[in-house]
């Protein structure tokens, strides 16, 4: 009897503990996901350009949505979300193609220069990340911006033309390849430490069993550590690719162009002025996207977590 | 050993070469940007000698412009309210969580993690519509933004003291019940104390993020309420003077003074608690 | 980034946290059907200069005369940097009050901040607005009472066409939309030869900006085809103007926004659509070594004019104040100061033109940015339209926006 009142007791304890927490999640959290569909898929106040949010869903219309997908598939906007794909991808490539050799290198090679590489990686945490984007723009300024006159003096505008992510000019504002490379810039860091953790996670003794059983040692990085890695790349690419694909402010701040206009601008632009309703659609779309990428990513890191228990056993 | 394993393109010091130029590139535009607050001129980049006139003691400079000292005070304030609400609930929650076993607990479990992963566009804007459209008691400003901080830097905190709390385990709690301690008499003398490293650790975390948002605090901006990031955003693009760069800086020593304040508070709380693991790894939740 | 640092918290306690929240996938998704949601209908009265309009009566009513100023803090809503700071710090003194500035930078964001955030005092507000202002109670009408400067208002603005009688707005500056350029990249004869088609030359890519408005922006495409009805419900008008903007970008790589006065002074802009008022207020953004010569500005004889002015919003928390606030500007020293830093033209009789030119507060080459009577007798206006034309607008720059 006392023990079960005493398990109430302190259930009721645990419980009190989670509830304000879980009002604040509920209130400040899920309804506002729901205030977006209200407004999606709400009215609208045509003197005011206002929306007019109708919460309940069986009086949802859906026009405003349908409009915006038509114009996702072959209208105004597919050129949008094309570029932020393409963007994406290949900043994603490159933050792989760089990230994962020096991740390596910290984990593995790097010696007595360790914990120095270390510190100078979590460095860029602590620095806001607009004021690293501050320094992009003062280096490229096209009036005497040291970057931009050390690319020119390279000749790095045509070379970037010959991939289309230039129009060749000096000015590097408002080319692709600058939003690319901020994003790169902007992310990099949070797709290094992860992968690094993984990496320095790989038991070492089974690095030194593929050697005994006679493995060169580009065999045993093909068929032992990349493997290993795989969890750790896959977690590193959902922790920049997600926060990419919303990205507006690289862009503003380095482009401002139309021609590199990504979602995240279209949704910034919309939701804050008279067209809150399209904006609304904008996120809702985005979200489905990229819940898929998660819903993808996790299917793939429980699998490979399975593999790796099998593997182990 | 290490170096016993060896990937193919290892054969020289690419690898190391490569390593380098990424720190390099990764540290040094910030470094000049620091540099060019000192500059004796308007420009941000090309250098014209040293001076301390963006700094102080000049017309517009950082000391001497409203707008730019009340920026930061506007995100100190907004980071401080946020750690004085986020950690608390925060802890809380991550306590009760960990040891309340129902389907209530599994819900909110799920629910606490999703803003973890939700880009900060499709925060910014639903937090732009619930306080438009819904909360209208919340004014667009500071109190919004603070709302909004404390939201997405909840998780955070949680995700922290959780797996603190997995890691000292049950075992010091139930001898203290066993020792005849109530439920709250256990959580205050015995998981409380044990867990000030991650409380430590969620503050510093809780205070950088919110120092460093953008988003959030600009689609819930109101008259006044221009956070550092805010400014730079808006001014970076055009006539800004060094005096910008000026406050991005104060603001990076900030934070820096910051996270040595609780590297300090963490080392000594580490000594009391016994714990032995790194601080980076309370930092960034790596196990380095 | 801040949510970037919280993925990998994430990932590094432990990657099953992420597993954890597998079993959410409540997206929201977009597609449906049905296609009835037009809210409460409605209409606002749409004024053009050959039509003036008296505006209707709101719901709200004017403050009292001879009330005090409120005491406290005094929002105001307007445009970046279009108020000096100087003038600012004048009026806190003489009234004992503090000010504090919200920005906004396109007509979109002020209409949609007057409905979300209660702000004392819009300066900034266009005749685009006004009328959806007006009928939906947004703004509240004037007491003439506390407006003892209104007689210095320009003549030809006192008794407005777009709000007969001056009921609910004040006039603050007026302007005119033309093109800021480097008089050191291009020649003042070139551009006087070319005209609006300059801004289509490719020789200035990478160095070529226009005004981050639907309105002025589509309005640059029509002039350039000599279309001059500025308040056109053609569909096929506006995509003209559409289309000869996304050429605009194509050829030039231009850039949205409403920077003109920073960017061609600093030399990141070589020629901008821009209001004259921002090449007025450039020189005081030139970098230490450039001569305030380099900078130019052209408008064509018929060019779109525009005045800017104060309203109350509604809710006003500070009523009495704003409108001692708009007198203070009216006055004409107060203005002549407002104009030394914001270099906007007060809409006044005094300062006139050559009293600001004779107290050298205007480089010699840029009396082309001072608005003549001729120019506001034969300008095109930018009037509010109705809704579902205002919408062809707003879509045909969104997707000019859309690259």
């Amino acid at each position: 009897m006392a023990d079960t009142a005493r398990r109430r007791d302190r259930q009721g304890l645990w419980a009190a503990l989670t509830l304000p927490g879980t009002i604040w999640l509920i209130v400040f959290f899920i309804v506002p996901f729901y205030a977006i569909a209200a407004v999606a898929f709400g009215g609208f106040d045509p003197i005011l350009l206002a929306p007019e949010p109708t919460w309940n869903p069986l009086r949802w219309s859906f026009g405003a949505a349908r409009e915006v997908i038509d114009s996702i598939f072959g209208g105004p906007l597919q050129p949008v979300f094309l570029r932020t794909f393409l963007y994406v991808g290949i900043a994603m490539s490159l933050c792989f193609l760089i990230g994962y050799p020096v991740a390596y290198y910290v984990a593995r090679r790097a010696g007595r220069w360790r914990t120095l590489l270390l510190v100078c990686m979590v460095v860029p945490f602590w620095v806001s990340y607009l004021m690293r984007m501050l320094a992009w723009v003062n280096l490229l300024n096209p009036q005497g911006g040291w970057a931009s006159d050390a690319l020119n003096a390279v000749g790095a505008p045509t070379f970037f033309r010959w991939f289309g992510l230039s129009d060749g000019s000096e000015v590097w504002f408002g080319q692709p390849v600058t939003v690319i490379s901020g994003l790169v810039y902007g992310y990099l860091p949070f797709f290094i430490l992860p992968l690094y953790a993984s990496l320095d996670r790989i038991d070492q003794r089974l690095l030194e069993a593929s050697r005994d059983l006679g493995a060169s040692p580009a065999e045993t990085f093909r068929r032992v550590t990349l493997p290993l890695s795989v969890p750790g790349i896959l977690a590193a690419a959902v922790i920049t690719a997600l926060p990419m694909f919303g990205d507006y402010y690289t862009n503003t701040i380095l482009s401002g162009s139309p021609r590199t206009e990504m979602i995240g601008n279209q949704i910034e632009s919309l939701t804050r002025t008279i067209e809150p309703q399209r904006g609304s659609v904008l996120v809702l779309v985005l979200s489905a996207l990229l819940f898929g990428l998660m819903a993808y990513y996790l299917r793939i890191t429980i699998r490979t977590g399975r593999e790796a228990n099998e593997a182990r056993a | 050993m290490k170096d016993t394993v060896r990937p193919p393109w290892d054969r020289s010091r690419t690898l190391a070469v490569l390593t380098w130029a990424y720190v390099i590139w990764s540290l040094v535009p910030v470094v000049i940007a620091i540099a060019f607050s000192f500059n004796d001129g308007r420009s941000r980049s090309t250098w014209q000698g040293f001076s301390t006139r963006w700094w102080t003691g000049s017309e517009g400079s950082l000391l001497d412009s409203d707008d730019l000292r009340q920026a930061i005070i506007n995100s100190l304030v907004l980071a401080i309210v946020t750690i004085v609400v986020a950690t608390p609930l925060g802890v809380a929650l991550a306590i009760g969580l960990s040891r309340w076993r129902s389907r209530a607990a599994s819900g909110s479990n799920v629910v606490m993690l999703v803003p973890l992963v939700t880009p900060e566009i499709v925060l910014g804007a639903s937090f732009f519509i619930v306080f438009t459209q819904l909360y209208t008691a919340v004014e667009l400003g500071r109190p919004a933004q603070i709302v909004g901080h404390i939201t997405f830097t909840l998780s955070f905190v949680v995700v922290i003291v959780r797996s603190r709390l997995a890691s000292i385990g049950t075992t010091l709690q139930e001898a203290a019940r066993d020792l005849g301690a109530t439920p709250r008499q256990a959580l205050r003398l015995v998981i409380l104390p044990q867990l000030w490293p991650a409380i430590i650790a969620s503050i510093v975390i809780v205070f950088a993020t919110s120092i460093d948002d953008f988003v959030v605090s600009s689609f819930l901006s109101g008259p006044g309420s221009d956070t550092v990031p805010m400014r730079i955003y808006n001014q970076a693009r055009g006539g800004a003077t060094p005096a910008l760069n000026a406050m991005a800086s104060m603001m990076l020593f900030v934070t820096i003074g910051a996270i040595a304040l609780a590297l300090g508070a963490l080392a000594v709380a580490r000594k009391r608690s016994g714990g032995r693991a790194a601080a980076v790894e309370d930092f960034t939740g790596f196990s380095v | 980034m801040a949510h970037t640092g919280g993925f990998v918290l994430v990932v590094g306690a432990g990657g099953s946290l992420l597993a954890a929240c597998g079993g959410d996938d409540d997206a929201g998704d977009g597609d449906g059907d049905g296609d009835d949601s037009s809210g409460s209908s409605g209409t606002i009265p749409l004024a053009r200069l050959d039509a003036p309009v008296e505006l209707p009566d709101n719901d709200s009513s004017p403050i009292d005369s001879g009330l005090d100023p409120e005491s406290g803090t005094l929002t105001i809503f307007t445009y970046a940097d279009y108020i000096n700071p100087d003038s600012i710090a004048a009026f806190e003194e003489q009234y004992g009050v503090t000010v504090e500035l919200a920005t906004f930078d396109t007509e979109a964001r002020l209409l949609s901040g007057l409905q979300t955030t209660a702000y004392d005092l819009v300066v900034g507000a266009t005749t685009i607005g006004l009328p959806r202002f007006v009928v939906g109670n947004l703004v509240q009408p004037l007491n003439r009472d506390y407006l003892t400067n209104f007689a210095n208002v320009l003549p030809s603005l006192q008794s407005p066409y777009y709000d007969v009688g001056s009921r609910y707005s004040v006039p603050y500056t007026v302007y005119t939309t033309g093109l800021a350029y480097r008089r050191d990249v291009i020649d003042d004869a070139a551009i006087a030869a070319t005209g609006w088609e300059t801004m289509w030359d490719p020789a200035n890519r990478g160095y070529v900006g226009i005004i981050d408005d639907p309105r002025d922006a589509l309005t640059l495409g029509m002039y350039r085809l000599g279309i001059t009805d500025t308040n056109t419900d053609d569909p096929d008008v506006i995509g003209q103007a559409r289309d000869a903007i996304a050429e605009l970008i194509t050829t030039t790589n231009a850039r949205i926004d409403i920077l003109a006065y920073q960017k061609i002074p600093e030399g990141t802009s070589r020629i901008n659509q821009a209001w004259s008022g921002d090449m007025l207020a450039a020189q005081y953004y030139l970098p230490e070594d450039t001569d305030v010569d380099v900078l130019g500005y052209w408008a064509p004889e018929r060019t779109t004019v525009a005045n800017d002015f104060f309203v109350i919003p509604a809710d006003s928390e500070h009523p009495v104040l704003a409108h001692h606030f708009i007198d203070f500007l009216s006055d004409p020293d107060n203005a002549t100061l407002n104009f030394e830093w914001v270099g906007y033209q007060p809409a006044l009789a005094d300062p006139t033109p050559e009293a600001l030119v004779t107290a050298e507060l205007v480089p010699s080459q840029l009396t082309t940015a001072l608005v003549t009577d001729e120019q506001v007798e034969n300008g095109y206006r930018l009037d509010a339209l109705a809704p579902e034309v205002q919408k062809l607008w707003e879509d045909a720059f969104q997707q000019v926006k859309a690259g």
